[in-house]
């Protein structure tokens, strides 16, 4: 167990170093003057602009020394400053975010992450309640029901339903609309008489007593939640289900109806405890992967999010802000996985990892 | 052939064969269904009723009536089911073989070799997937826009010829191009699923009775690695594949969504949805620019995900009816 | 049993969801059958559709923020520092916080009333700018303002400089080129980074000696290189204009006046200013903070220098400013900023011209404008309209398009039907077939909903040198493309041709531009094949920099409100876009001396007679399609009062928040 830790974290940074070598690599295939291209916002109105942002970014510098220029840093031969370096703790300066790519984080993380949580609650809960049910009425109608449903939610994509969500509950009915506050309340947490603990809403709002800005925020949630967890939650009932249904037809639950246990005790006690050990692995990746998910739920929702940044800092191939957030969802990713591994050995002995 | 009389026998999958089956008539159909128009340059390009931005409700003339920029939805919607059998199809075929091939050798071989290919996967894995699938596409698009010829350009070759049978002699049209660069940055990122499944089930199939006896009669590497050990691991592989298909398909469709997948007015589920962004506060009155498409586009998913589900309990009769994944 | 009961309960899955959906989409083989169904649909649709319209016309709510101007718009600036800003965003901001010289007079974009000055005086050859400074005026940190706090604004403002920035035009009317590093490397023939210590205090103490401040005289002197007759105009801009407190900005780490180590500030990424989120002006408002991504809000100073009872211009603003609170609320997606209007909650949005329909139930009172207003219903929207701006969209040709190494957007590179020869464009019938076969009317009906003006030359209406009166020579016409055609020197009509114009994602004009010229292009002959791509900017940038496109459709946005600033950049060989343009040799040396001689004339009524000359020739040699002057519209709560349309503002509403008040 501990030398496999260990082995892990040992691999984290080589995997971290792959990821960005990949960037790089990725955006080494386009010409410096493609990649000025970040620099200015419409054809410049001087001659020779693109070609002096080239120089002054030094981007037709070989691939490997802008690489290592992003690792330790530049040192500027006026004043003699070192600037940038992701060695030194320096994620750079973000174009698109219009601030350092670390603030960027900090500042967009909290409202992901009060999505993700939010959406991962209710998800986890209830897929494996209903996983459950499924398998202990395996072949009946819940099970039928639920089966459908699940393969229903696995092929709706995650912009369609959002889509209609919207279509019906904001567009209709204006019961939930998109972003993450109405204008009055953000005006209040805004102000100086609101502190932000936590930066989610929610959680900032109960604490501050605001229950009627705790409403507002869940309003503004409902929807993103039910379109960001819909395929996680297919994916984990089916994964539920047939854990259970196989744990139902392990030896020692036949020899624990045999001790005459009533069958509630049986599916309780012995049961549930053993179908819940896989769970836990695919439950762990999939909160990891609703960091993914993000992407586009934010996108329709106007949820600022760091989904809509990423969106946004591809599609203008904005290197820094895309190595900046590569290199945050992967330590996420890859240091999530390697939790999720550690539990699953501490609850399961029997597992060998490798 | 038993397999499809069992597939066939099964209600689930008959919806789902039936929904594939009309997809598939409307696919091939699709001149017969939604004519093409006269002076069009290419079928794949939606036609227009004018440039107005205002969505335009059914009519007897535009059956689904116009999206922003009228567009005509339903001419969309036919012919973007031959665009999504393309994509989906050719995506899956060439995942699979990557997948295959890097999933086999990393097991067969164990080792260092298993070692640097399961290290190279990780990698990829750790790639936030839409991040890396937008990054890669503006690149390609960026690339390919230079028309120069490189080795990217060959591989665009290859795709286009897969997808659209265009002759690889012969530049590649600019409208196409779009196409294939999403699907170039969804084959890039998706090959991972399948190449760790194949190397466990290689890894379990080599402990099993297949391989030592072909061990001991003497058999070489290469001959075990494809006669023995292939054909034991790919059932599960097949079941993955069909699932992915529909998978694919939505991939494809959320790059349109966020604009980088197929060019604006081409006959493609995705892009037709992305319309519908504009018009969110107003969707109640303009429900038709996401209905239509955005049908199409589920039930085209579900048939193919109801079909893989059945797959699944016919090839492995131990998880019958669990749905195990 | 299983199975069948699983089976119904797909099938009635499925059923509702085709059902629901009304959806023949999926069963093509349905279609005829279904199709009453779907009409059904839309009678029942009609009904709900008109609800929100009959909703909202009610009559506006009360005030929500009387002391605060809310406004919701996308976008936000690059940097706060006036010297590096060359965007609207930034510039609508500093409008507010930094004060210069001269400012408008109220909507008038021709004449000026002094602000920080107190008059000024000329030289008689026009280049030696002398202004009084006024006195009693002090910054938000408490600073006061000196000539010699002027003199060095603008000297940072020059030596800063920066890539792609606006000063090519300062510095061109103060040293007749357009950079600083130029301005350095003089006829050295070196790198800027191999200059040596000597030459680089040379070139700062040249720009410390064409703005001069004295300090006792209470003056400061601009000495430009020769006679500049925008100048005024040109002081208007922020990146020469705004003026900072020079003790101030030392404390803070700014260049400290000395010429020995300028470069240290030279040339700056936008983040590495000290102005880069902070301010420090003289102005009505006060920067309070800025949220990248959520918010800019600014505090009205109530220490402002101004007196009450002494207006800008006259019945103009005096004393502090009315609203107290200012908040640029950054909202991305239409659909929210329209939710946040009908609440009350946003005093004005921005409005893309797509969507202006929708508000249109709503109007309350209408606007054109000089301001004359009229009631129209008791909607709670003030929409100024028919608004021009100063703004322009041509169509480009390349006359000489790069087609080495093969050029997708060139086809073939030669005239065979599936491409076009380099030289193409040369041939003027051919540029006048183009110019006969866009639907200048289905583009601005159409795609700007009405809100447009087909342009007639490159000076947009109403300026000196507009054809007052006179129809655009063009108009779409197939009978007369065709004519053209057939006129050229090369037989293009039977061959056909194929060209590509490719757009940036995401820019909806260049789009639709494009999309127009290819629907009338492939109408007039079969032959004839026009493919319109999207792509990222970096192509874009890539193809046109390598002289790729065959035709480029960018539109002009002016720096300084002159003709001069309109027939350069197209028309002048080295202009802007005029240097891309690749003109042959002779017609370009037609315009080059229109050009220069419009700028050399000093007096309006023989410049105005070279401008018309321009205009006019530049429809009859058609080097451009000169496609359309976008016409605006503003929309407001009905309690925004004082407010006029002066369309030189960086952002007409939001530029001068010192003339708004609210009230019912």
């Amino acid at each position: 167990m501990l030398t496999y830790i260990i082995r892990r974290l040992f691999i984290l940074p080589l995997i971290l170093i792959g990821v960005t070598m990949l960037v790089f690599a990725m955006l080494s295939m386009l010409t410096p003057y493609e990649r000025a291209s970040l620099y200015v916002s419409d054809i410049p109105k001087r001659q020779g602009a693109i070609e002096d942002i080239v120089k002054k970014y030094g981007l037709d510098d070989p691939i490997h020394i802008q690489y290592w220029r992003w690792m330790v840093g530049q040192k500027d031969e006026v004043t003699g400053e070192i600037d940038g370096g992701i060695l030194r703790g320096d994620m750079g300066f973000s174009t698109v975010g219009h601030m350092p790519v670390a603030e960027v984080i900090k500042h967009r993380l909290p409202a992901t992450a009060e999505l993700a949580l939010l959406s991962a609650i209710p998800l986890i809960g209830l897929s494996v309640w209903m996983g459950i049910k499924s398998a202990v009425h395996h072949n009946k109608l819940p099970d039928q029901i639920l089966r459908v449903l699940a393969i229903i939610g696995w092929s709706v994509p995650t912009f369609v339903l959002g889509l209609l969500l919207l279509m019906f509950f904001y567009a209709k009915l204006d019961w939930f609309p998109p972003e993450r506050l109405s204008l009055w309340a953000s005006q209040i947490v805004q102000s100086g008489e609101f502190t932000r603990y936590t930066q989610m809403n929610t959680i900032d709002s109960l604490l501050n007593l605001r229950f009627d800005i705790f409403l507002d925020a869940l309003r503004h949630l409902v929807l993103p939640v039910i379109t960001l967890s819909i395929i996680s939650w297919a994916f984990l009932l089916r994964v539920t289900r047939s854990s259970m249904l196989d744990t139902l037809r392990q030896d020692y639950m036949t020899t624990a109806r045999a001790k005459g246990l009533n069958e509630r005790r049986v599916i309780k006690g012995h049961a549930v405890p053993n179908a819940l050990i896989p769970v836990i692995t695919v439950g762990g990746m999939t909160l990891i992967g609703l960091f993914n998910g993000v992407v586009i739920t934010e996108t329709i929702f106007n949820y600022p999010g760091l989904g809509k940044f990423m969106a946004a800092s591809a599609a203008m191939l904005d290197v820094v802000s895309v190595l900046g957030m590569t290199l945050f969802s992967s330590f996420v990713l890859v240091f999530g996985n390697l939790i999720v591994d550690v539990l699953y050995g501490i609850v399961d002995p029997r597992i060998r990892l490798d | 052939m038993t397999i499809l009389k069992k597939l066939l026998k099964n209600p689930t999958s008959l919806i789902g064969i039936v929904i594939l089956t009309l997809y598939a008539i409307m696919a091939i159909g699709a001149p017969y269904f939604a004519p093409i128009p006269e002076n069009a340059r290419d079928p794949y390009m939606i036609p227009r009723d004018g440039f107005s931005t205002t969505p335009n409700p059914p009519s007897e003339e535009h059956r689904f009536g116009t999206t922003e920029g009228q567009y005509d939805i339903y001419y969309g919607v036919v012919w973007g089911a031959r665009t999504a059998f393309r994509i989906g199809v050719v995506i899956t075929l060439i995942t699979t073989i990557v997948g295959v091939l890097i999933g086999s050798l990393s097991g067969f071989y164990g080792g260092w070799v298993d070692e640097l290919l399961m290290r190279f996967t990780e990698i990829f894995q750790a790639f936030p997937f839409l991040l890396a699938a937008i990054t890669l596409t503006s690149v390609l698009q960026t690339v390919y826009g230079r028309g120069e010829a490189n080795g990217l350009v060959f591989m665009a070759k290859i795709v286009a010829f897969l997808t659209f049978g265009q002759n690889p002699a012969e530049k590649i049209d600019p409208v196409q191009l779009q196409v294939l660069t999403g699907m170039l940055a969804i084959i890039f990122f998706g090959w991972m699923g399948i190449a760790r499944v194949m190397r466990g089930n290689i890894l379990a199939v080599k402990e099993s009775e297949y391989a030592t006896a072909a061990q001991i009669i003497g058999a070489g590497n290469m001959r075990i690695l494809f006669r023995h050990l292939l054909p034991n691991a790919v059932f599960p592989i097949l079941v993955i594949a069909s699932m992915n298909i529909g998978s694919y398909v939505l991939t494809f469709a959320a790059l349109s969504f966020l604009g980088l997948g197929a060019q604006r007015g081409y006959a493609d589920w995705g892009q037709m949805i992305s319309f519908a962004r504009n018009w969110v506060p107003s969707l109640g009155e303009y429900w038709y620019i996401v209905v239509f498409p955005g049908v199409a586009i589920v039930l085209f998913v579900l048939a193919w995900n109801l079909v893989g589900d059945a797959l699944r309990d016919i090839l492995d009769p131990r998880l019958r009816g669990s749905g195990s994944v | 049993m299983r199975s069948k009961l699983l089976f119904a309960f797909s099938l009635l899955i499925v059923a509702s969801m085709v059902l629901s959906a009304c959806a023949p989409a999926s069963t093509p083989v349905a279609d005829d059958a279904e199709a009453p169904a779907a009409e059904e649909t839309v009678a029942e649709e009609a009904p709900a559709a008109e609800e929100p319209a009959e909703e909202a016309s009610a009559p506006a709510l009360d005030m929500k923020n009387p002391d605060t101007y809310v406004f919701v718009t996308f976008g936000e600036p690059q940097t706060l520092d006036p010297a590096w800003t060359y965007e609207t965003t930034g510039a609508a901001q500093q409008n507010n916080i930094y004060e210069g010289m001269v400012w408008f007079n109220r909507e008038d974009t021709g004449s000026f009333v002094p602000v920080l000055s107190t008059g000024w005086e000329i030289n008689e050859t026009g280049d030696i700018w002398t202004f009084d400074i006024r006195e009693g005026v002090t910054f938000h940190e408490g600073g006061t303002l000196e000539p010699h706090d002027v003199a060095y604004s603008v000297q940072r403002a020059l030596l800063q400089d920066r890539l792609d920035g606006p000063h090519w035009m300062t510095l061109e009317a103060f040293f007749g080129l357009y950079s600083v590093e130029d301005l350095a490397i003089g006829d050295s023939e070196k790198e800027f980074s191999d200059l040596s210590d000597a030459e680089l205090v040379a070139a700062c103490e040249k720009v410390k000696s064409a703005v001069v401040a004295d300090d006792e005289a209470g003056t400061v002197t601009y000495n430009l290189a020769t006679a500049t007759p925008w100048f005024l105009a040109m002081l208007t801009n922020n990146f020469l204009a705004a003026t900072y407190d020079m003790e101030w900005m030392v404390e803070q780490g700014a260049w400290d006046g000395s010429c020995d180590n300028w470069v240290q500030w030279h040339d700056p990424e936008q983040e590495n200013t000290v102005l880069f989120n902070v301010a420090n002006g003289t102005g009505p408002y006060i920067l309070d903070h800025w949220t990248p991504g959520e918010e800019i809000a600014l505090v009205a100073n109530e220490n402002y220098w101004r007196a009450e009872g002494d207006p800008i211009w006259e019945g103009g603003p005096s004393g502090i400013a009315s609203i107290k609170n200012v908040v640029w609320k950054i909202v991305d997606e239409w659909g929210t900023r329209q939710a946040m209007f009908e609440a009350g909650d946003a005093d004005f949005i921005a409005v893309p011209s797509q969507y202006r329909p929708q508000l249109e139930p709503d109007y309350g009172v209408i606007c054109d404008e000089a301001g004359n207003c009229e009631d129209a219903s008791d909607g709670y929207i003030q929409a100024w309209t028919d608004l021009p701006s100063l703004a322009m969209t041509p169509a480009q040709f390349n006359q000489s398009i790069n087609v080495e190494g093969g050029n997708p957007f060139a086809g073939s590179g030669e005239l065979d039907g599936n491409g076009i020869p380099a030289e193409f464009f040369r041939d003027v019938h051919i540029r006048r077939a183009f110019s006969y076969c866009f639907d200048y009317e289905a583009m601005i009906s159409d795609a700007l909903n009405g809100e447009g003006i087909q342009s007639q030359g490159p000076i947009i209406a109403g300026m000196l040198g507009y054809r007052e009166g006179e129809d655009p020579i063009y108009s779409y016409d197939p009978a007369k493309c065709e004519e053209e055609f057939k006129l050229a020197d090369s037989d293009v009509w039977e061959t056909g041709f194929y060209l590509q114009i490719a757009y940036n994602t995401g820019n909806d004009t260049r789009r639709l531009s494009s999309e127009i010229l290819k629907a009338g292009l492939e109408a007039v002959n079969p032959n004839f094949s026009v493919q319109v791509v999207g792509m990222p900017f970096a192509v874009l940038l890539n193809a046109r920099r390598a002289g790729k496109l065959p035709i480029y459709v960018g539109g002009w946005l002016e720096d300084f409100h002159d003709p001069h600033n309109w027939a350069h950049p197209f028309l002048h060989s080295q202009g802007a876009y005029g240097r891309v343009v690749n003109m042959e040799e002779g017609l370009a040396a037609e315009f080059d001396a229109l050009v220069e001689e419009g700028a050399a004339l000093t007096d309006t009524e023989e410049r105005r007679a070279v401008y018309e000359e321009i205009q006019l020739k530049a429809q009859e040699d058609a080097p451009m399609i000169w496609l359309y002057q976008p016409v605006g519209r503003r929309h407001f709560q009905h309690w925004i009062k004082d407010y006029y349309y002066n369309p030189a503002y960086p952002n007409a509403a939001y530029s001068y928040i010192y003339a708004l008040s609210k009230g019912e």
